[in-house]
């Protein structure tokens, strides 16, 4: 196992309101998971708990069996877990290059942040392009390609993902999916929450439905979009 | 008489623009506004005067120490006011930096007392320069030379070096710096010690020219961050053109109105912008 939260409370003002209650969720080495339910189950919240951007009352973390459950933001990056957070939040005002440098920001040897960039360059050819626009100049689909691309700079094990999708096209939305397989083949495991369930499904090894704040069902997607229950009340049909 | 007023504008907004880069970085990373930064100046100067003057050392390492001293009073200044209360409301560490700056002020009147002091050993030094009928000291000269240089260099290193994209990445999103491995802290400390550096040069050039006192961090500080504000808070290039702006407009405004308002003219800018265009002129919303 990856990544395992076991028996985790969080709450965001006080303990005693519960945005997340008893939540385990595990990631094995080189899979897909998703991590689907209504809005406002918490999905958000299981990734900011693993940032630390929630207080967490009970329960743990562990990362390749470590520990990491008071471990501060911004060591994660340096034990191969990266975020990319809900609107990517991207450094709007520095060149795509200067974008991907920060994501490099751990490496010590600046060798190794040049060859990466050009691994990023070969897998999204239109942030070389791009290279020296601001970021925040970039169009909606261009950024989330950034927004890989920065979190790939490092190397990662694990990579978080909220809502890639969220707010492009059609069109863009099939590439960012394809583009998130493409990242999985490089050996990158991946906890991705999505609103588009069908594309998250049809991605993903293994899925948790979430509801208020807790598990309501785990298993492969073929068994959740076998079940008509689960379809009907989470799943809209 | 137009040239001459141009040229002390320029003399004053050089010093000016040191202060405003300071506040406007410590904005920028910590979205703070740092009320001890005119103390940070003058603490500079202070020590400057301790080891220049008091302790008869050289002028160079003199200059070294009070520097390195203005860094290092900005770090600790981090350390003490910000850092423990940077996740409380963004009014206590308001708060906790005006505390600082009365404290700041109250150890250099009980050490060095409350009187104007002088930072020349031998006036000789000061011997006016002429140049096209405009007339300037030596230290005026070297002061704008110095702040055009260490404008140059900062701006090299935030757009060359990875702790100066680190600075900047930090201004932009702290949280996603801290994604990406960025010790947000630390950051921060530096850029408060970049702070207390220049702030540090600064009032030991305007020291060296018009003499020190406890208070005299209080009127530069609050027109280094006008400087800042007229320039955008947050904005590097803003803070230095805002510091420019507000020297020329008072030495301006004090030759074609009267001398008496000079140092009102920074508060009516102040005002001015707060009402008109409170995001400076850079400053994007
Ligand atoms: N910053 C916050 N402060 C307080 N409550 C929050 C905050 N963010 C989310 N919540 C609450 O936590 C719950 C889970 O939210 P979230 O994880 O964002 O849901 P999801 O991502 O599944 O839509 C919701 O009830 C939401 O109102
Ligand atoms: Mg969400």
């Amino acid at each position: 196992m990856l990544i395992a939260i076991r028996n985790l409370d969080a709450f965001y003002a006080a303990p005693d309101r519960l945005a997340l209650e008893g939540v385990s969720i595990s990631v094995n080495q080189n899979e897909i998971v998703a991590l689907i339910g209504p809005n406002g189950a918490g999905k958000s919240t299981v990734l900011k708990a693993i940032f630390k951007e929630v207080q967490i009352k009970d329960g743990t973390i562990l990362f390749e069996g470590a520990d990491i459950t008071q471990l501060s933001t911004n060591r994660l990056a340096r034990l191969g877990i990266g975020f990319i957070p809900e609107g990517r939040k991207l450094f709007g005002s520095l060149t795509v290059e200067e974008n991907l440098d920060m994501g490099g920001y751990i490496l010590t040897d600046p060798k190794k942040v040049i060859a990466n960039k050009e691994k990023v360059f070969e897998l999204f050819p239109v942030l070389s392009k791009t290279r020296n626009k601001v970021a925040k100049k970039l169009s909606g689909g261009e950024q989330q390609m950034l927004a890989f691309g920065r979190a790939l700079m490092f190397n990662p094990k694990l990579l978080l993902m909220d809502e890639p999708s969220l707010g492009l096209a059609p069109k863009i939305v099939a590439m960012i999916f394809d583009m998130i397989k493409t990242i999985n083949n490089l050996g990158v495991s991946i906890l991705l929450v999505e609103q588009n369930v069908k594309k998250a499904l049809e991605i993903a090894h293994r899925a948790y439905v979430l509801n208020l704040g807790r598990v309501a069902f785990e298993g492969t997607p073929k068994e959740i979009l076998g079940s008509n229950d689960l379809k009907k009340t989470y799943l809209g049909g | 008489m137009i040239a001459q007023l141009i040229t002390n504008g320029l003399l004053a907004g050089a010093a000016y623009s040191l202060i405003a880069i300071g506040y406007t970085m410590i904005y920028g990373v910590g979205k703070l506004i740092n009320f001890a930064h005119g103390e940070l100046y003058m603490g500079g100067a202070y020590c400057f005067y301790l080891f220049y003057i008091v302790l008869g050392w050289d002028i160079y390492s003199s200059c070294l120490v009070a520097m390195g001293t203005g860094a290092l009073l900005g770090i600790v200044l981090e350390k003490v006011v910000y850092r423990p209360f940077k996740k409380s409301s963004r009014l206590v560490p308001l708060i906790t930096t005006i505390g600082a700056s009365i404290f700041l002020k109250a150890m250099a009147m009980l050490f060095f007392g409350v009187q104007t002091k002088s930072l020349l050993k031998g006036a000789s030094f000061q011997q006016s320069f002429s140049v096209l009928g405009i007339t300037f000291t030596p230290v005026q000269g070297l002061t704008v030379v110095i702040c055009l240089g260490l404008m140059l260099i900062l701006g090299l290193i935030l757009k060359k070096t990875k702790i100066g994209k680190a600075i900047r990445a930090t201004a932009e999103d702290r949280t996603s710096a801290s994604y990406v491995g960025i010790d947000t802290d630390r950051i921060t400390s530096i850029t408060f010690a970049i702070g207390g550096f220049l702030a540090a040069i600064a009032g030991i050039l305007v020291g060296y020219d018009q003499n020190i006192s406890p208070t005299m961090g209080v009127l530069a500080g609050f027109k280094g961050f006008t400087a800042a504000v007229l320039g955008g808070i947050g904005n590097i290039p803003g803070a230095v053109v805002g510091g420019f702006c507000i020297g020329l407009a008072e030495n301006i405004g004090a030759g074609y109105i009267s001398s008496a308002y000079k140092d009102s003219i920074s508060f009516i800018i102040l005002l001015f912008i707060l009402i008109v265009k409170p995001q400076g002129i850079f400053g994007e919303k």
